[in-house]
């Protein structure tokens, strides 16, 4: 009897890590990668053009709603723009009259649920989902004293199979591109388009 | 059963560090959802309630416009979404200039299912209101109903509206559906009152400039 007991405790013990293991992990588990062209990792930018000294104004607009202006994106953008532009990045609402201004506009479109989103969730995440969609989309307008020269579009793709077997393989997102590998890319082609156009 | 629940410990952690995101909010940034970044930056400001069969009830949220120079004014390309917070729906640290309300969010339900309802021309027009670099700007205090789909009828604005939405929409499955308006209202006393409840409510009287200029107008008026 007691025997039984102990065995019914255990299985409840070992039950109750796997369904909260299975069911945490499982509402996050997923193998996930992010892409937009070209990558910045086969096509990095190069160091030979000189920054300005006269700072370069950013306004950052997205409809994530986690993010703010302080979102992780504006402070890329400052860190790359600060590398590769201008010693120094302002975040301006205003164009100045003289000088570089770049207004970038974000959005998100992850698309509305598919009825396979729904039987994957309906089915307790045991059909697998696989979603590939145009995520993120970027414009940057840049603007040189106060006059809007030309507007650049990138997209970030995702890529993502949310499954409850693919569990065990989940650490594979690790090894795959990020959204933040893909957005400094963007920001690096934006630097690089914008160049070859003659404007920065 | 030791092993059994390792890997289950071991495969959590994995997971959650393959797909979670933390985002650090560093302690030395300033709270930029009540403070401007510049001193040209915003605020922008609108309250809507939806009737429906049990009452009225709030929006979550709106779609604002800066009309920019363009052949048809209203038809921007870039909608921006002002978060409800407190009573009104609200744009922080936007760029000054002319705004208007071109859609709305009603509450989302279950599996992410929100309603918008891209507002007819006529509304979007009275909600226009000009915004002065440091300023609060208020659209006005507003009631609609639905009216029927968006799909099969409203003016060409609307209509537009509902395209652009549905192309991108960033909040889940969307239904779209034509409002009519039934109220609105932009007096001073609402206006008094938004701005007092902004510097309260979102800007926690934290908001520098933007406070400031608030009490200046609250004073004015007294």
């Amino acid at each position: 009897m007691s025997h039984n007991i102990f065995r019914i405790r255990s299985f409840n013990l070992i039950g109750t890590l796997v369904l909260l293991s299975t069911m945490g992990t499982a509402l996050l588990g997923c193998i996930g990668t992010y892409n937009e062209s070209p990558l910045s990792r086969t096509n990095p930018l190069e160091q030979q053009h000189q920054r300005t000294n006269t700072p370069l104004h950013v306004y950052y607009y997205s409809d994530v709603l986690r993010d703010s202006l302080l979102s992780s994106d504006l402070r890329a953008l400052k860190h790359v723009f600060g590398e590769h532009v201008a010693e120094q990045t302002v975040v301006a609402t205003v164009p100045p009259q003289r000088g570089l201004y770049v207004h970038v506009y974000k959005t998100s479109s992850p698309g509305p649920p598919t009825i396979f989103y729904r039987l994957w969730l309906l089915t307790v995440f045991v059909i697998p989902y696989y979603r590939d969609v145009a995520e993120y989309s970027f414009e940057y307008d840049l603007y040189i004293d106060t006059v809007l020269r030309k507007t650049y579009h990138y997209e970030i793709r995702s890529r993502h199979l949310f499954w409850i077997g693919a569990l065990p393989f989940s650490w594979i997102t690790l090894l795959m591109n990020s959204y933040e590998n893909a957005r400094e890319a963007i920001i690096h082609q934006f630097i690089r388009d914008a160049r070859s156009d003659g404007f920065l | 059963m030791k092993h059994l629940g390792m890997v289950c410990i071991l495969s959590s952690l994995l997971t959650l560090s393959a797909c979670i995101r933390i985002e650090v909010h560093e302690k030395n940034h300033p709270d930029l959802r009540r403070q401007p970044v510049d001193d040209s930056a915003v605020v922008v400001g609108l309250s809507m309630k939806v009737k429906a069969l049990l009452g009225s009830g709030p929006i979550s949220g709106a779609y604002f416009v800066r009309l920019e120079e363009k052949k048809d004014i209203l038809k921007q390309d870039r909608p921006m979404l002002a978060i409800f917070n407190g009573s009104y729906v609200y744009l922080v640290n936007a760029q000054p200039g002319r705004y208007a309300a071109v859609a709305v969010l009603y509450p989302c339900r279950l599996f992410d299912k929100c309603w918008i309802f891209p507002l007819p021309k006529s509304l979007i027009e009275q909600t226009i209101t000009t915004v002065a670099p440091g300023t609060v700007g208020y659209l006005g205090d507003y009631e609609i109903e639905l009216s029927g789909n968006a799909r099969d009828g409203g003016d060409d604005v609307a209509q537009y509206y509902f395209h652009l939405l549905s192309a991108r929409p960033s909040v889940g499955d969307i239904n779209l559906l034509l409002a009519l308006p039934l109220k609105s209202v932009r007096d001073e006393q609402s206006t008094q009152h938004f701005l007092k409840l902004t510097d309260e409510k979102l800007l926690e009287k934290r908001g520098v400039k933007w406070s400031s200029w608030i009490q200046e107008q609250l004073q004015m008026h007294y």
